[in-house]
C-alpha cells in the first residue's frame, strides 16, 4: 500500500489520474464523518464531492503531503460550513420549497456517526481510519508514523469514550476474581 | 499481571495483536474475571456496530463523480479565459504574427504553449502574460533528445538508444536543427528558411569518410523523421479541447518555480497514430516554457512509444546568423497555391469514389461523400523547373466520416487505395486528416504527368448542381 505521500507527490509530479487512489482510500472515511457531522447522508455526498475536487486543485499548497488526511477532513469541515450558511439562506427565501431528494435504502447508524462526530480529533481520525477507511492498525501507525502501541491505546480510549457517549457504560471494572 | 493490567490489553486482543503467550494469559484471565468478560463483549459489540456501519458506505462511489467535477470545472475555467481572450482579440492576433510562419519544429513550442495555457487555473502566471511572451518571441533555441521506449511504465519497459541534438528558430522563418553523435559531435544538420510562399530545406548528413553530403530540396519537409513527427504533434495538440488538458502542479527545475500541464491521449480522444501524454513546464516569473516532454506512440508499432524532451529552451537570447546561412549557388524555391470553389459540388451519378485496403472491401464510396467543394493547384518553383500539383477536397457525410476514422483507428499506417471513378488510381496513407474530408490528389507533375486536369475541368467532367 502506498502511502498518502507518494501519492500526492504523484500527483504534483505530473500524474493527476493517482489522485483516483487518495479518493478511493478516503471517500467512506469522509462520508462517515460528514454524515456525523449533518446527519444526512445526500448533505453529505455533495460536501464530500465539494471537499475532494477543492482538494484536487489545492493539493500544491498541501505543505506536508503526508499531512493528507487530517488536511481534507479540515477542508471538509469547511466546505459543511459554507454549505449550512448557504442553505439557510436559501431556506430563508424559498420557506418550505427548499429540495428533497429521497434517503437512501442503506441503513446507516446516525447516532454512532454523531457520536463518532463529537470525539476528539485524534480519536475520531483513528476510528475513521479503522473502521470507516478499513484500515488495520498497523497500518494506521505506519501512515501516521507512530507506535503501534499508540495507536491501540489511543484506539482503546476512543472505544472507552464512545461507549460512554452511546450511554452504555463501560462495566464495572473493579476485578471480580471468581 | 493485575486485572488494570489485562485491562490495557483487552483492545489490542480483541483487535487480535497480541502475541501467542499474552493472548493465552487474557484468555485465562477472562474465564476468571467476569468484568474483563464484560469489557470485551462491550469491545465486541462496538467493534460489530462499527464494522457494520463502515460497510454501510461500501456503496460510497464518488470517483466518477469527483473526476467528472474536476474536468467540468476546468473547463468552466477555460471558456472564462478563452471568451476574454477571443474579446480582446489576442488569439487574432498571434495568428498573424510571424510566428506562425516558424518551422513546424518551432512552431510545436509555441503550439503547444498556445493550446496548453488557455487550461491555465488561476495561479501567478496568466494566460495573457504567456500571450505576451509567445507575441515578443524573436529567437528560441533548444535542447531535445528522442528515445524509443518499448512498453512504458510497464514491467518489460525496454529503453532504445537516444538521439539527441540541439534546435535554433529565428522569427522570420528560419530554423536549424541538429543531430548528435554518442560523443556529443554533430552528425546532421538541417536548415529550413521560410519566407511567405518561398522556403528552403537543406540536409546536411556527415558521411563515414567525414564528409559532408549535402541534400536541398523545396517545399515539403525532408526529414521525415524529425519533422514529421514535430509537426504531427504540433496538429495534434491543435485538437486539444478545453476539457482534455489539465493543471498539473508546480515544480522546480533547474532552479526554476514551473508550472506545468498535461494531456493524455485517452483524455484527448485523439485520432491515431498519436496516443500518449504531453506535458508542458512554464516558468511561473516569467510565463516561457522551460521543457516540455512528450510520450507517444512511433508510428506503426504500436508498442514502441517515443519519449521526447524539449529541455533548456531558451527564448529571445541572440543567434549567430550564420546558423542558418545557406551554402553558396543554392536557390530559394516558390510556392504558390491557388484554390478553386466549385459552383457544383456533387458527383455526377455515374462517377465512382472508393477508398478502402488493396484487395478489400471499400471504407468509404462515392455513397459517403456529401459534397466536392473546392481544390487546389499549387505550382513550385525550383531553379527553373515548374512542379505542379492538384488536389481535390472531398467532404465526407456524418457516416462516412466515422467509417474513415475507425478504420484509420485500427489501421495505423496502413495504406489505402484510392480509386477515382476508375481514371485515377493510387496508395497512400490517410493519417489525421482524417476530418470531414479527404483528400485525393488528382495530378502531380512528376507522377500523372500526361493526366494533366485543371480544376475547372474537374468541376465540368465530374459535377452537377
Amino acid at each position: 500500500m502506498s502511502s498518502d505521500k507518494y501519492y500526492v507527490d504523484r500527483c504534483l509530479d505530473g500524474h493527476p489520474d493517482d489522485f483516483r487512489h487518495l479518493v478511493r482510500r478516503y471517500q467512506k472515511v469522509l462520508m462517515a464523518h460528514l454524515v456525523g457531522q449533518l446527519g444526512n447522508v445526500n448533505e453529505a455526498e455533495e460536501i464530500a464531492q465539494e471537499t475532494l475536487v477543492r482538494c484536487y486543485f489545492g493539493l500544491s499548497k498541501l505543505k506536508k503531503p503526508k499531512s493528507f488526511f487530517p488536511w481534507m477532513l479540515g477542508i471538509s469541515n469547511r466546505v459543511a460550513k459554507e454549505q449550512y450558511r448557504n442553505r439557510q439562506r436559501r431556506r430563508e427565501t424559498l420557506g418550505a420549497l427548499a429540495e428533497k431528494k429521497p434517503e437512501r435504502r442503506v441503513q446507516y447508524d446516525y447516532p454512532l456517526a454523531r457520536t463518532i462526530a463529537q470525539l476528539p480529533d485524534f480519536y475520531r481520525e483513528l476510528i475513521l481510519l479503522r473502521y470507516y477507511g478499513d484500515h488495520s492498525c498497523k497500518e494506521i501507525a505506519k501512515q501516521l508514523d507512530m507506535p503501534l502501541g499508540t495507536i491501540t491505546k489511543t484506539l482503546s480510549r476512543a472505544y472507552a469514550v464512545l461507549r460512554e457517549k452511546l450511554g452504555k457504560p463501560a462495566g464495572n471494572m473493579e476485578c471480580e476474581v471468581q | 499481571m493485575n486485572c488494570n493490567e489485562y485491562k490495557d490489553k483487552l483492545f489490542a486482543y480483541v483487535e487480535g495483536l497480541l502475541d501467542d503467550s499474552d493472548k493465552e494469559a487474557i484468555a485465562a484471565h477472562l474465564k476468571v474475571c467476569s468484568a474483563c468478560r464484560n469489557e470485551v463483549s462491550g469491545t465486541e459489540q462496538l467493534q460489530e456496530r462499527l464494522v457494520a456501519d463502515g460497510a454501510a458506505y461500501a456503496e460510497s462511489d464518488l470517483e466518477n463523480a469527483v473526476f467528472d467535477r474536476i474536468v467540468r470545472e476546468q473547463t468552466f475555467k477555460l471558456r472564462k479565459i478563452e471568451t476574454a481572450n477571443y474579446k480582446i482579440g489576442i488569439w487574432r492576433n498571434i495568428m498573424n504574427t510571424k510566428v506562425t510562419k516558424f518551422a513546424a519544429a518551432a512552431v510545436i513550442i509555441i503550439g503547444v504553449v498556445m493550446g496548453y495555457l488557455m487550461f491555465r487555473d488561476t495561479s501567478s502566471v496568466s494566460w495573457a502574460d504567456v500571450v505576451e511572451q509567445i507575441r515578443m518571441v524573436k529567437t528560441m533555441s533548444y535542447e531535445w533528445t528522442l528515445t524509443g521506449v518499448m512498453n512504458p511504465g510497464s514491467e518489460s519497459e525496454q529503453i532504445g538508444e537516444s538521439q539527441r541534438g540541439r534546435f535554433y528558430s529565428q522569427d522570420p522563418g528560419k530554423c536549424r536543427w541538429e543531430s548528435l553523435d554518442e560523443n556529443g559531435e554533430i552528425r546532421q544538420i538541417i536548415i529550413s528558411l521560410f519566407s511567405g510562399n518561398k522556403r528552403s530545406t537543406m540536409v546536411y548528413n556527415l558521411t563515414r569518410e567525414g564528409k559532408w553530403d549535402i541534400n536541398t530540396t523545396s517545399g515539403i519537409a525532408v526529414n521525415k523523421d524529425e519533422l514529421y513527427r514535430t509537426e504531427h504533434l504540433w496538429k495534434t495538440l491543435e485538437k486539444v479541447t478545453s476539457e482534455q488538458a489539465m493543471e498539473i502542479g508546480e515544480k522546480v527545475i533547474d532552479g526554476v518555480a514551473v508550472v506545468g500541464f498535461m494531456a493524455t491521449s485517452k483524455k484527448l480522444g485523439l485520432l491515431t497514430p498519436f496516443n500518449g501524454t504531453l506535458e508542458v513546464w512554464v516558468d511561473q516569473d516569467t510565463a516561457v516554457p522551460i521543457q516540455i516532454e512528450a510520450e507517444y506512440q512511433d508510428d506503426g508499432q504500436k508498442d514502441v512509444f517515443m519519449r521526447h524532451v524539449m529541455k533548456n529552451i531558451q527564448w529571445n537570447t541572440p543567434l549567430d546568423e550564420k546558423l542558418f546561412q545557406l551554402p553558396e549557388g543554392v536557390e530559394i524555391s516558390e510556392r504558390e497555391s491557388r484554390p478553386l470553389f466549385f459552383t457544383r459540388t456533387q458527383l455526377k451519378d455515374n462517377v465512382t469514389v472508393w477508398v478502402g485496403p488493396r484487395g478489400g472491401s471499400p471504407v468509404v464510396t462515392e455513397k459517403d461523400i456529401a459534397k466536392v467543394s473546392c481544390g487546389t493547384t499549387s505550382i513550385e518553383r525550383e531553379g527553373g523547373n515548374e512542379r505542379y500539383r492538384t488536389i481535390i477536397y472531398f467532404d465526407l457525410n456524418e457516416d462516412g466520416e466515422e467509417k474513415l476514422r475507425s478504420h484509420t483507428k485500427t489501421h495505423i499506417n496502413e495504406k489505402l487505395l484510392i480509386d477515382f471513378n476508375g481514371e485515377i488510381i493510387y496508395e497512400r496513407t490517410i493519417k489525421t486528416e482524417v476530418g470531414p474530408r479527404f483528400i485525393v490528389v488528382l495530378c502531380e507533375s512528376e507522377i500523372f504527368e500526361e493526366h494533366e486536369l485543371s480544376l475547372k475541368e474537374f468541376e465540368e467532367n465530374y459535377l452537377k448542381e
